[in-house]
């Protein structure tokens, strides 16, 4: 074993690696378990748990909602308790949905430049497949096409309802949500928990150059009591290159 | 089956909730609901030292049909339209539960029926109690199971629309439009 750690010599028999703390060895590397890592032909150790050991192209997976809830139930009731007002609450959310948003601006990119996923077993390595990376949206329009649709769709299983430009001003446009899942078992309050879905659209447009701000509101209409209209205002050089470009 | 009200006890016997859909012929002000919550609460725990010993140990080893209360399908469940998918919260498929289920409440009150009206009381595992006021005075077995299954129809309803709202407080008064509704739409359907 290449990896194996050179311990002090001590008069014990030497311990596998990363079972806790021993004070006759003192601080040790941790590293991932060698015993659960298998070498491949090349020569790479591949291992096989843990995130690392996970392929990018992931399969559909489907996660309870019912434990997704109770996450977000208490991410809320945590940021409720350490903030002194609304806007903070708010904010911490959103900054909780940037992290995730500024993240699949790359991994939704990546995902959509496999060409064939469905011959692609878990452990195949999925760069090798890609012939060209699929160009980035360098529009607004195509950007929020791919929001409404495919971000959607990786993070709630359905494409926005809606997508709609604004009238009155040409920086902002508006995502409708008639029953935005993950505060659907949530009673209407000064607290806006859609602030968490913010933060991802902005995350991702952020990412992708399209620096923003975007808002929610409850806009209700018959039928759908929860419908969240997600208002993303970009910045003035957003819209000025955009009509440069034309 | 007319439903008139439907009221949930939390544990310590504090009202936490009340709604009536049809208004009783009395008036009662809201301190009457919380007396008679109160009351409820406190014959419950009187009833459950009444039920004699050896009716309680032959509940546990034996006659385990006792509490196992049969699902009955289609109660509050549109079966008209079966292409549109039904909403139901955080449940999936076509009901909200569709295998017999175990009474927790064993040793307690489990239901009452008078000339005027059938009440039924359902306990969940931690305690809180639903409570269902029927207008009408079946007195067999189906109608129990029935007002059983309702309740932990409303049960569900509960663990999602009362549970997972952050700014809910435990065994505090339910004030959420969205349990409301929910709630009246599974009244409505029956």
């Amino acid at each position: 074993m290449a990896e194996q750690i050179i311990n002090p010599s001590t008069t014990h028999s030497t311990k596998v690696a990363g079972q806790g703390y021993d004070y006759t060895i003192g601080p040790t590397q941790t590293l991932p378990n060698t015993s659960t890592a298998t070498t491949s032909g090349t020569g790479f150790v591949v291992p096989t748990t843990g995130i690392y050991g996970q392929s990018l192209i992931s399969k559909e997976k489907q996660v309870s909602l019912s434990a997704y809830a109770f996450l977000f139930q208490s991410i809320v009731s945590y940021h409720r308790d350490s903030s002194k007002n609304v806007q903070e609450i708010e904010r911490k959310l959103n900054s909780s949905g940037y992290t995730i948003g500024m993240r699949l601006t790359e991994i939704l990119n990546f995902r959509d430049s496999v060409p064939n996923k469905t011959g692609l077993t878990n452990m195949d390595s999925v760069a090798g497949t890609i012939t060209n990376m699929k160009r980035r949206n360098l529009k607004i329009l195509e950007t929020l096409q791919y929001i409404h649709l495919t971000v959607w769709q990786y993070l709630f299983s359905r494409p926005s309802n809606d997508l709609v430009k604004s009238s009155e001003r040409d920086n902002e446009y508006m995502i409708i949500d008639n029953e935005p899942t993950i505060s659907q078992f949530i009673q209407h309050t000064s607290v806006q928990c859609e602030s968490f879905t913010c933060g991802i659209i902005e995350g991702f447009l952020d990412m992708a150059g399209f620096p923003c701000h975007v808002t929610s509101h409850f806009v209700e209409e018959t039928g759908f009591s929860n419908r969240t209209v997600y208002l993303i205002q970009f910045d003035k050089a957003v819209v000025e290159r955009e009509n440069l470009r034309q | 089956m007319a439903i008139q009200s439907v009221m949930i006890i939390n544990k310590s016997g504090g009202l936490v909730y009340n709604h009536n859909f049809i208004e009783p012929k009395g008036t009662m002000n809201s301190n009457d609901y919380l007396i008679l919550a109160g009351t409820l609460h406190s014959v419950f725990a009187i009833a459950s030292q009444l039920t004699p010993k050896a009716v309680q140990i032959s509940n546990k080893s034996s006659q385990k049909t006792e509490t196992q209360v049969p699902y009955i399908p289609g109660i509050g469940v549109s079966t008209e339209n079966k292409m549109a998918p039904l909403q139901l919260g955080s449940f999936m498929g076509p009901d909200y539960f569709q295998e017999p289920f175990t009474n927790w409440n064993k040793s307690g009150l489990r239901h009452m029926i008078t000339d005027e009206f059938s009440m039924f009381l359902f306990q969940s595992l931690t305690g809180i109690k639903f409570v269902l006021i029927s207008t009408n005075n079946f007195r067999n077995n189906t109608s129990v199971s029935i007002a059983e299954n309702i309740l932990r129809k409303i049960y569900c309803i509960y663990s999602d629309y009362v549970m997972k709202d952050p700014f809910y407080s435990l065994d505090m008064p339910i004030r959420s439009e969205l349990f409301d509704s929910n709630l009246k739409n599974l009244i409505e359907s029956l």
